[in-house]
């Protein structure tokens, strides 16, 4: 079982896991600035390294999917880690556009390619733009070098890893034991079947859905504008 | 077993994309004479005049409710998208597929969405909101 190269990989993913995991705390704080470029590259060799590592460690069916995983892992916390570290406020905002690309390809890595849909045209479409728009019609943040750094930064820290341990130990049992079974799609797609629920299980729902929507063009309207 | 199949096209493509990318900028970077930036070289390009400022400049706010309405459009679409991909299936059903169709009521079913929202949209019209202001 544990041939050397099995315990080759095992550490090649655990040296890269630590070292990515590391340089990129140190890039969060301000202190290591001047080395950042020096840090986001150990950050991306040890990312290599990682998804190397747990290609190699994995059945050979399920590698691409793996790789994809990976792939959209990094897309997720360096758009975070990005968000929460740019100088730019505008680019802040576009790193954390990149985040949520990520997530919209971890939808459809399980099937749900009508919420990664969702993602994509109402996150990113949607609610990203209201947010670059609000950056760009206030005047005293474009352009300014934002410090990120509050004195609030070491508590939020221990809050994310505080949550970031309860979603792992949940995910590690939910592993251990998987209880989550998928019922197979009535029209062989996962849109089609979006839209047959809406037309005849929920059809009231939908229609109300509408007047929500109408209430909330009007008031913006009507909020926006003087007359 | 997670079926990504039809996705890894999507993926072949967009490393396709890049490769092509990366290759012809290779290719010019071997027939192209050595580039020698200067600052003059480095301006963003305006049509030959020298550009002013920052692009990050303040927008006007009349921007704002164009992209409030286009939100609530939005929207419309995520509820719109699904109903069109299944409409066939929808109103004529399939006999290989163990479900029972709507019928026409799927059509009247959008129009009175849309007619709902059709009202908000001539309200939009009327006030001039999708007009430049």
């Amino acid at each position: 079982m544990a041939t050397p190269v099995v315990i080759f990989f095992s550490y090649l993913l655990v040296a890269g896991l630590l070292v990515g995991v590391s340089s990129l705390i140190l890039l969060a704080i301000a202190r290591f600035r001047p080395y950042r470029r020096f840090l986001a590259t150990l950050a991306v060799l040890g990312f290599v390294a990682f998804v190397w590592g747990m290609c190699a460690l994995t059945q050979p069916g399920y590698r691409l999917l793996v790789c994809y995983f990976w792939l959209f892992t990094a897309a997720v916390v360096g758009g975070g880690v990005g968000c929460v570290t740019m100088r730019n406020v505008f680019h802040a905002a576009l790193m954390l556009i990149l985040s949520l690309l990520g997530v919209a390809g971890y939808f459809i890595l399980v099937n749900a390619e009508f919420l990664a849909m969702v993602q994509v045209i109402i996150y990113i479409g949607g609610i990203m733009v209201l947010f670059l728009f609000g950056i760009m019609v206030s005047q005293n943040i474009i352009g300014t070098q934002l410090k990120q750094n509050t004195p609030q930064s070491p508590w939020a820290a221990i809050c994310a890893g505080v949550l970031f341990m309860v979603m792992f130990f949940t995910g590690l049992f939910m592993t251990l034991k998987p209880t989550l079974t998928v019922t197979p799609d009535v029209l062989g797609n996962n849109t089609g079947s979006v839209g047959w629920s809406l037309m005849a299980t929920y059809a009231l729902p939908f229609e109300v859905a509408s007047v929500l929507l109408l209430m909330a063009m009007l008031g913006a309207i009507i909020l926006v504008r003087k007359d | 077993m997670i079926t990504t199949g039809q996705y890894n096209w999507v993926a072949l493509f967009l490393l396709g994309g890049a490769c092509v990318l990366g290759l012809a900028f290779a290719l010019a970077a071997l027939y192209r004479p050595a580039a020698r930036p200067s600052m003059l070289k480095r301006l963003t390009y305006e049509s030959g005049a020298r550009a002013l400022g920052d692009a990050l400049l303040r927008f006007n706010i009349r921007f704002y409710i164009l992209a409030i309405v286009f939100l609530m459009f939005d929207v419309d679409v995520i509820f719109i998208f699904p109903w069109a991909v299944s409409f066939r299936l929808l109103v004529f059903g399939d006999n290989n597929i163990v479900f029972t169709p709507i019928g026409p009521s799927a059509l009247t079913e959008m129009f009175v969405f849309l007619g709902i929202l059709i009202i908000g949209w001539a309200y939009a019209y009327r006030k001039g909101a999708l007009e430049w202001v």
